[in-house]
């Protein structure tokens, strides 16, 4: 855990900091001119609220301690949110803290550009401990190091703002945006070999659900269907005969790696809400068909981290 | 708090109410139209943030330009009212309509920032107009206020209205020592930086340096603060407190007047006796006039004394003034130029017949001028005349209307009959106008002065005297002199109601004589700090050169040391004071249980640990049992009693190291 000492908060004024500085000088000036001892003390009085303002906003960061873990994965596009928890040794109460995260040295190279990117807000510190969300947005895929976390806070005048710097361990994985347009790929009559294939049981019926588009219409169980109202498609377990394959080869059409990418993250995320058993095969890895969120982790996961 | 923040309704009350109490006491000196407009904005702000009117925002176009319209329309007024004058009064008209219709476009952090700033900036305006201890006080209130506004903007919603209001409050406390601080050592510049305000001066009340019959009775009932005396060696007796005014020479019958001022140079004086020190702080009056004992010896002020040895001015007092003055009681002024002496004789022709006709009879009966004052004084005594302040109108000849007719009048009617008459017997006299007496403050050591104590009396040239002062009021209403006004104001003043030696008169007094020397002490160290009283109190506390460079070393080696404390203050770690007493006990306990190696965990409950020390330290275990069985009843069962029990325990509980 990483604690914001004395020297690494830092403090300045904010706009209306400066401003109240300029109002306590035309006071003074006016103090001068009219010889008037109440307005002398007012901007004297004015001047030690500064002060107080000063100590009290910095005293409210210093000595905080702040940590995370990885986030959940998200889609590139969607906010990263990494849960931040905030403790305090003190028992000072502590107030309006706000949270960005800054970005890698890379992409600040202007300096009259953002600096930060993304919000997390904590209304107070309450007995030690709190919580707090900071979302971050994603535009890429891949990993999101959280690297810099910069914890920021005007309270309790606004007139300075006070600012530190922790650098939790935290990433996030950006898995791709699902996009593309191409029709989910039917299921293929594969001939699994000996070691491939699942024992007894392959290819066994395991029930019947509702289609849903993109549903191949090989599987329909076109019997089940003429009873109902809607069409029923098979559900079948383990691989062989009858997978969906979801293959990097038949997104060739598309051209670019990442929309290739972006339809085979469609297809994944469809197949899985259809429940389908669906195996992916990409240039350097395959995963063989199979079900379930984990299943669909670690392809979503197998997309986001393919080399470009 | 981001300045584009929208804001809630309860940001806006703290807002609108910090604007409309810094507006307030200026509600009566702004034009009435404008008050009432900037009541009209801020009433109209308070219904937009409760959503029962519409304000105007930019998508209600008729709204918008009517109040763009309606802002250039109240600057041209402010303009025209004030004729193009851009002094205080006109400065301060701008500044609160701009604080009116700033409300009107209050949306976002920022503009609540720039409102916050305009009203501190606001506060400053009152100051101009009063610097009263009950002004001030109300201003510190508004400026506390003001800075919980600014608190509340920028806590969560959740911290409770009084915790803002309270920390708003306890900020404002804080920088009180640095505001000291800066006070006594930021380097006075001397001198306006760009002139002087033209505006007139608030009305005054006080002596002017013309008498018309019937003025100073105006005064005869008013309380204001006329000036404050403090002696320096003596106090006099209160006989001898004539506090002179202007002298007035010249008259028409009617008003008297201080006349043409050809021999301006005072002639010398000659001191027979001692002399009196005294610092006098003197009330804007608006005229040009010192009050001053006597002869005047010494002054500091800048000012000069006149044929009558009258003090003014350089400039009109609009401000209160400070000086000191020493005076001789005992004096004479030998000569008398023949310019004086005419004008101490002039008389309006065919004035006062029946005056004259008296006047002559003295002087037919061979009497000498000492002789013909103690007949005027023994006809005021022995005719029915009487001192009443509120004598019938004097329509024709008031000289002679008074001295034969009605009979009946106060201190200025009777000083001017006196003159009147000395004149016309060839005795040399004129009418000193002034205050007579004082209020002792007891408490610290000063006289004050009220324009009640005003008063009028006549000086007569006596040839082997000089200039001899005679009070006429005296020979009819002595107690008017020894006793002081009040013994006249009959039932006009609220003391009257009261049985003057009785408990609640004493209480009332001294709680005026407090109050007063509040005042006088504000007024001399607060609003009298000057670049010399400066300059004399840090030589008084061992400063050995009052330059503005070390002025400026000093305060800021001042302010560095009083950051490092606050500092300190605010860092010191208040853990231990706030912790309930169980808790304070049982960490007393754990700490000592630590020191011979044997730490609480930070997840281990009062039993558990118990148990655990009391497996490795047999020797203990009954006492630490017996401990921590006490504190979690206290802390977990809420046991009402016990708490001096563990208390008691704990520190008899001295864990030895293993042996």
């Amino acid at each position: 855990m990483d604690i914001l000492d004395r020297r690494r908060v830092y403090i300045v004024p904010t706009r209306p900091g400066f401003a109240l500085f300029g109002v306590i000088g035309l006071i003074l000036i006016g103090a001068t001119n009219y010889d008037n001892a109440l307005a002398y003390i007012l901007s004297f009085l004015l001047l030690g609220l500064m002060f107080s303002a000063m100590l009290r906003t910095w005293r409210n960061l210093k000595g905080i301690a702040l940590n995370t873990e990885d986030a959940a994965p998200v889609h590139a596009g969607m906010p990263a949110r990494f849960e931040l928890s905030l403790t305090d040794a003190s028992v000072l109460a502590r107030y309006a803290f706000s949270f960005r995260r800054l970005l890698p040295r890379s992409q600040r190279f202007w300096w009259w550009r953002p600096q930060t990117e993304g919000f997390g807000e904590c209304p107070t510190i309450e007995s030690g401990a709190a919580l707090a969300t900071l979302s971050v947005p994603t535009v890429h895929r891949g990993w999101l190091v959280l690297g810099r976390v910069e914890v920021s806070s005007q309270f309790p005048l606004g007139m300075f703002r006070t600012w530190g710097y922790f650098k939790p361990p935290a990433r996030c994985l950006v898995y791709p945006v699902a996009a593309g347009k191409l029709p989910l790929p039917g299921v293929t009559a594969t001939v699994v070999d000996e070691a491939g294939s699942a024992g007894p049981g392959v290819d066994d019926f395991a029930g019947l659900r509702a289609y849903v588009a993109g549903d191949s219409l090989r599987s329909v169980h076109w019997k089940a269907s003429a009873r109902s109202d809607d069409l029923v498609v098979k559900q079948l377990q383990g691989g062989g005969h009858g997978d969906l394959w979801l293959r990097w080869v038949d997104t060739a059409a598309l051209g670019g790696v990442e929309a290739r990418i972006s339809q085979l993250t469609r297809w994944v995320l469809e197949a899985d809400r259809a429940g389908t058993p669906f195996g992916l095969q990409l240039p350097a890895l395959e995963l063989p068909p199979t079900t379930g969120p984990a299943h669909r982790e670690r392809s979503l996961r197998a997309l986001a981290l393919m080399p470009t | 708090m981001s300045t584009a923040r929208t804001l809630t309704a309860s940001d806006l009350w703290w807002c609108l109410a910090a604007v409309a109490l810094a507006l307030a006491p200026h509600a009566g000196r702004l034009p009435l139209a404008l008050s009432l407009g900037v009541a009209a904005c801020v009433s109209w702000r308070m219904l937009g943030a409760l959503g029962r009117l519409p304000l105007p925002e930019r998508h209600r176009p008729v709204l918008w330009w009517g109040l763009q319209g309606l802002a250039v329309l109240t600057f041209v007024l402010i303009y025209a009212v004030y004729q193009g004058q851009l002094g205080r009064d006109a400065g301060v008209a701008m500044l609160s309509a701009m604080a009116g219709l700033k409300l009107l476009e209050l949306r976002n952090g920022r503009d609540y920032y720039a409102v916050c700033l305009l009203t501190y900036f606001l506060v400053v305006t009152n100051f101009l107009f009063s610097q009263a201890i009950p002004t001030a006080l109300y201003l510190l209130g508004v400026t506390m206020l003001t800075t919980s506004a600014l608190v509340r903007v920028n806590a969560p919603a959740r911290l409770p209205a009084r915790a803002c209001a309270r920390l708003g409050a306890l900020m404002v406390l804080e920088s009180l020592p640095l505001m000291a601080v800066c006070f006594v050592l930021f380097p006075r510049l001397p001198g306006p930086l760009w002139g002087v305000p033209t505006d007139s001066a608030q009305a005054v009340t006080g002596l002017s340096d013309e008498m018309t019959i019937g003025r100073i009775a105006h005064l005869g009932t008013s309380d204001e603060v006329a000036f404050r005396v403090a002696f320096i060696d003596a106090t006099p007796s209160a006989r001898d407190l004539y506090w002179r005014g202007p002298v007035l020479w010249a008259t028409d019958g009617r008003t008297w007047r201080a006349g043409a001022i050809e021999s301006a140079a005072a002639p010398p004086v000659v001191v027979e006796g001692r002399r009196l020190r005294y610092d006098i702080l003197l009330e804007a009056h608006g005229e040009r006039w010192l009050p001053a004992l006597d002869a005047v010896t010494y002054n500091d002020a800048k000012s000069r004394a006149q044929r009558g040895r009258d003090l003014v001015a350089t400039e009109p007092i609009k401000r209160q003034l400070r000086y000191r003055l020493e005076s001789a009681l005992d004096y004479s002024l030998p000569d008398l130029s023949p310019a004086d002496r005419a004008a101490a004789l002039a008389l309006p022709k065919q004035a006062h017949p029946r005056s004259r006709a008296l006047a002559a009879s003295w002087v037919a009966q061979g009497l000498a001028p000492p002789q013909i004052v103690d007949a005027a004084l023994v006809n005021f005594r022995q005719e029915a005349f009487t001192y009443t302040l509120t004598p019938p109108v004097l329509s024709e000849d008031p000289i002679d209307g008074f001295l034969f007719d009605t009979r009946q009048g106060f201190c200025e009617h009777f000083a001017a009959a006196f003159v009147v008459l000395m004149r016309a017997a060839g005795v040399p006299a004129r009418v000193v106008t002034g205050y007579q007496g004082g209020e002792y403050n007891t408490m610290s050591d000063y006289f004050l002065v009220r324009q009640r104590d005003a008063h009028a009396w006549a000086e007569v040239y006596l040839e082997t005297r000089g200039w001899v002062r005679v009070d006429p009021t005296a020979a009819v209403a002595p107690e008017r002199v020894s006793l002081g006004i009040n013994s006249f104001a009959g039932e006009r003043g609220p003391l009257r109601m009261l049985d003057s030696a009785g408990f609640a008169a004493r209480v009332f007094n001294g709680a005026r004589q407090l109050w007063d020397s509040a005042n006088y002490h504000w007024s001399q160290w607060v609003l009298g700090y000057s670049a010399e009283r400066q300059r004399g109190l840090l030589e008084a506390l061992g400063m050995e050169e009052v330059t503005p460079a070390r002025l400026v070393l000093w305060l800021t080696s001042v302010m560095g040391a009083l950051l490092g404390l606050l500092t300190l203050l605010l860092l010191r770690n208040r853990a231990v004071t706030r912790l309930p007493p169980a808790l304070r006990i049982y960490g007393t306990f754990c700490n000592r249980l630590a020191r011979v190696g044997l730490p609480r965990s930070p997840s281990e409950g009062p039993l558990e640990y118990a148990e655990r020390v009391a497996a490795s330290r047999a020797d203990l275990a009954a006492e630490v049992r017996a401990i921590a069985q006490a504190f979690a009843l206290l802390r977990y069962a809420d046991a009402p009693t016990g708490l001096s029990a563990l208390r008691a325990r704990v520190n008899a509980f001295k864990p030895g190291r293993p042996t």
